[in-house]
């Protein structure tokens, strides 16, 4: 051990932890009695219900990848325009569907915790 | 071992034994209250946010997972509910720089010219003339034996910012206590 590590040492040994008053527990005792533990907050979304979302959103992406991969051509042709597939045309608008649904519980869950902290700062200040 | 003990006493006062949650303040309050004091030095004040915590720990005892130890979460809620105090009622309180903590520790050095009797005193003594948050991170982790993982869980850091602060800190500390002290008795000192 070096010098400046004895010396460190010697510090760290001599720190010593601030006692409170004689009356502490009992003050908190006093204070939480009457008290009660307050149940814990269910969660607002069920993580199950997230998760099938999740699922949901990886398998249009997949489909739709899957879709594109399938119709494109070997070569392209980039002067030709593309064919057009109502089921592409379908696939796309349910996508866009889906994905603002997503937007909105994202915008909504973000909110709701927004103010859930909120109120546990406010609680904390009270 | 302690963790397990914690965790039993927790699940004795969440089935309705309200008196085992002294066990967990007389276990833990001299901690608690070092750590509040580093952030709000008036002793009455530091008791009174102390006092708080525990009771906020009480009322969310529900929530505690055992995800972490139980000191962790309940050194969480000390260091929140001390900096949301100043926040609230000394929001005129800025916590100094490095050049003006150092300048004023010269200054308290210099012209009072305290004569410590033992390193110990003067140890703890020399804590108060640190940055508030570099006296909390050395408490959580020499006093309290957090580990850098968990101050940074506690004060809201990244584990390498609070290595870094904790290092900084130590060597503040040194420096201080070698000014007031005396360098050549703090090498010579032996517990």
């Amino acid at each position: 051990m070096t010098q400046e590590d004895k010396t460190y040492k010697n510090l760290i040994d001599s720190l010593e932890t601030e006692q409170p008053s004689m009356r502490f527990t009992k003050n908190v005792m006093d204070a939480i009695e009457g008290m009660e533990v307050a149940p814990v907050s269910k969660r607002y979304i069920n993580p199950l219900i997230i998760k099938a979302i999740a699922a949901v959103l990886v398998l249009c992406l997949l489909a739709s990848l899957y879709v594109v991969v399938m119709s494109a051509d070997a070569i392209p042709d980039y002067t030709s325009k593309l064919p057009e597939s109502p089921l592409t045309e379908h696939f796309s608008l349910y996508i866009i569907g889906i994905n603002i649904i997503l937007l909105m519980l994202l915008a909504e869950r973000w909110l709701s915790s927004k103010k859930r902290i909120q109120d546990l700062q406010n609680n904390a200040q009270e | 071992m302690q963790q397990a003990q914690d965790v039993d006493i927790i699940q004795s006062v969440l089935q309705g034994n309200k008196a085992a949650f002294a066990v967990l303040v007389e276990r833990y309050q001299s901690y608690v209250f070092t750590i509040v004091s580093r952030l709000i030095p008036v002793r009455e004040e530091a008791e009174d946010v102390s006092q708080e915590v525990f009771v906020k720990a009480y009322l969310s005892l529900a929530g505690f997972k055992g995800t972490s130890k139980f000191s962790t979460w309940l050194y969480s809620i000390a260091h929140t509910t001390a900096i949301s105090h100043l926040r609230k009622y000394r929001p005129d309180v800025v916590f100094a720089d490095e050049s003006t903590m150092a300048a004023i520790t010269d200054n308290h050095t210099t012209n009072h010219q305290p004569q410590y009797n033992s390193l110990r005193t003067a140890v703890n003594s020399c804590i108060k003339l640190l940055p508030p948050d570099d006296a909390e991170i050395i408490t959580l982790f020499y006093l309290a034996e957090q580990s850098i993982e968990e101050i940074g869980i506690i004060m809201r850091l990244e584990s390498n910012t609070a290595k870094v602060k904790l290092h900084r800190a130590r060597q503040k500390l040194k420096d201080i206590v070698e000014r007031a002290y005396g360098k050549e008795k703090t090498l010579l000192y032996r517990n």
